[in-house]
């Protein structure tokens, strides 16, 4: 196992309701959909009574064009919605998201796995219209 | 890489919608949640005019795992919940489960690993039994 992370963390300098809304409004400007949204930290408070940092999850579904591709292979289908976090720490708040399938990724067709890769770029580049990525150290 | 463990694919020897309460059953006995839950009917591909399939996506999680999950990283979100894909197929019903973390040999965000594993193997040994109990077959996915 490499060190590499499997997850992008970008940084967003808002807090948390603030920055939910601009990750929202960044995904819907590149035509990605939210098709559902999960708030993580009532869940947890809801069913655990512990209180936690606000956190939300947003499933991010492929636009129309990616979805029929996706459609062709349904481990592909089956790993889309992808996942956007959206977790506040204080004055500002931290996206994450899935790093690109690396090529060798046979479990998945070579065309979804492009479709998948380029859905990701996607949500990345909405990222990078409102926050920071965060780049780790070697 | 791990692909072997990436995907695990299950056969329940009923139709669709009687599987699809089956599955919901299990799982509730087994403290696992149903996160959220979409019907893809007509995302996966089939032939020009025929009737789509019949398909659903769970989400599936346990509270407390989930907890665990994030405590220290809240990008183990990006892995939670599990994403179960239950398709009709005639008399029988496929259940796919996507385990992305698994796919890789990179880095799980810290504290995540174990939780993510107890909630695979929790998953899988539930869906197992329903495939013991209803006389289907279990089969991995192909790498």
């Amino acid at each position: 196992m490499t060190d590499e992370p499997s997850t992008i963390t970008y940084v967003v300098t808002e807090p948390f309701p603030q920055a939910l809304r601009s990750v929202r409004k960044a995904l819907s400007a590149r035509d990605l959909r939210i098709g559902g949204e999960l708030d993580v930290a009532d869940r947890i408070r809801r069913r655990l009574l512990i209180g936690t940092a606000p956190c939300a999850l947003l499933l991010v579904w492929p636009s129309a064009a990616l979805e029929h591709t996706l459609g062709s292979d349904p481990v592909a289908t089956a790993i889309a919605p992808l996942h956007v976090v959206v977790s506040g720490r204080g004055s500002r708040s931290e996206v994450h998201m899935l790093r690109p399938l690396p090529d060798g990724t046979h479990s998945v067709g070579w065309r979804a796995l492009s479709a998948l890769n380029q859905m990701q770029a996607e949500i990345g580049q909405s990222m990078e219209k409102i926050g920071m990525r965060v780049t780790l150290g070697a | 890489m791990n692909t072997v463990s990436a995907i695990q694919c299950y056969v329940i020897g009923m139709r669709f919608e009687p599987a699809l309460k089956r599955i919901r059953q299990a799982l509730a006995k087994r403290q696992l949640s149903i996160a959220g839950e979409y019907d893809i009917a007509g995302n996966l591909a089939q032939d020009t005019g025929e009737k789509p399939t019949p398909a659903r996506l769970l989400l599936v999680d346990s509270p407390l795992l989930l907890f665990e999950a994030l405590a220290l990283d809240r990008a183990a979100g990006v892995f939670i919940p599990l994403h179960v894909l239950v398709s009709a197929g005639g008399d029988r019903t496929q259940v796919t489960c996507i385990e992305p973390a698994a796919a890789f040999e990179v880095r799980l965000p810290p504290g995540s690993a174990q939780p993510l594993e107890e909630l695979r193997n929790c998953l899988a040994s539930t869906l197992q039994s329903l495939t013991s109990d209803f006389g289907a077959r279990r089969q991995k996915g192909s790498i």
